[in-house]
């Protein structure tokens, strides 16, 4: 997946600042600014979106949804109360929130009528078992818990970022990460009894 | 001193990457990594689920994202973005003149637009008519060398 955006580097206060006069333009109606914004930090959403949601299609409404919000409130930021990542993930989480309450329809899989290759196809199918299997272990997390793994272990938030971005304490981070991470020691393991903590 | 039981449960939450850890307890992590061989078994099985957890969010990408799925993804986020946001922000313009039109629109009576169009359009009717009674073609016909002659020159010749 290329979807590389910006990410919390040494340069972040610089970019914060940049952030911020891009949303104070695009406030004022500067759609050049705004396009920055989306060439930016439009990869960020849809990653984000795509970690979280249940498909990808619903991830792709959400990152364009999320992004036409902050247009429309780009008044509303204040870069003196927050980051702009940490605004937009929020924004980010609480749609795919929402989208994973609404009742939908159980969509086919994306490879629902590919080919299956004559050669080594036996290898193939025990691959794709395994893949299925570990892409499912995500699926059953709750929605709290993928969004608190993806904001810590794939955006590289702390603890805190993560707790500001959900609007939650950071011992609440802390819980949702270690309830995820043992039930993926159940589902990915096979020696595993639980938690880091058994041993 | 961290204790091993504080150890366990950061570890819980935020697996055997000390980067990811709260800043202000990695030095405490470290020397008690250094010094327990309990901390070290720890940081062994949360480095195993690190893996097992890195795979599963690839297997979940790749099934997501085939193909360069994500290149066309995005290209259809931008433009689906930028159609979207021409059309006016709900309770102001989406115009050049940004927070200050909105600031004038949220205080303007909705009636003064349409007042300020009707007096608009009854001054170019007047205008029109003074216009036409003034300049109106009069019986003698010019010649052809007369018709050739720049309008606004005529009208103030005549």
């Amino acid at each position: 997946m290329d979807l590389e955006g910006e990410t919390n580097g040494p340069d972040s206060r610089t970019d914060d600042a940049c952030d911020a006069e891009l949303l104070a333009r695009s406030a004022s109606g500067d759609r050049r600014a705004f396009d920055r914004i989306v060439a930016r930090y439009g990869p960020v959403a849809l990653r984000l979106a795509a970690r979280i949601a249940p498909d990808r299609h619903s991830a792709e409404d959400i990152a364009q949804e999320a992004m036409v919000r902050i247009w429309h409130r780009a008044a509303d930021f204040d870069a003196h109360r927050a980051r702009f990542t940490t605004w937009l993930y929020r924004i980010v989480v609480n749609l795919c929130i929402d989208v994973r309450r609404r009742p939908r329809p159980v969509p086919l899989p994306e490879d629902f009528d590919a080919a299956d290759p004559a050669a080594g196809a036996h290898e193939t199918l025990e691959h794709d078992e395994r893949r299925a299997a570990l892409a499912s272990a995500m699926d059953d997390l709750t929605d709290g818990q993928r969004a608190a793994l993806t904001l810590v272990y794939d955006e590289g938030l702390s603890g805190a970022e993560a707790a500001a971005a959900l609007g939650v304490s950071t011992k609440a981070v802390e819980r949702l990460l270690a309830r995820a991470r043992a039930h993926l020691r159940r589902r990915l393991l096979a020696d595993g009894d639980g938690a880091e903590s058994s041993t | 001193m961290m204790t091993l039981r504080r150890f366990r449960t950061l570890a819980d939450s935020y697996g055997a990457d000390l980067q990811r850890w709260p800043e202000s307890l990695r030095r405490q992590a470290r020397d008690l990594l250094d010094s327990s061989a309990e901390a070290q078994a720890v940081m062994s099985r949360a480095r195993e689920l690190d893996a097992a957890l890195a795979a599963a969010t690839d297997a979940r990408d790749a099934r997501l994202w085939s193909g360069g799925s994500s290149d066309a993804a995005l290209h259809r986020l931008r433009q689906n973005v930028s159609t979207r946001t021409r059309r006016p922000r709900p309770g102001g313009e989406a115009t050049l003149a940004g927070n200050d039109a909105r600031a004038v629109s949220r205080h303007r009576p909705r009636h003064v637009g349409w007042v300020g169009f009707a007096t608009a359009a009854g001054l170019a009717v007047v205008a029109g008519l003074t216009l036409g009674i003034l300049y109106s073609p009069t019986a003698q016909q010019p010649d052809l060398t007369a018709l050739l002659q720049p309008a606004p020159l005529q009208l103030l010749t005549d």
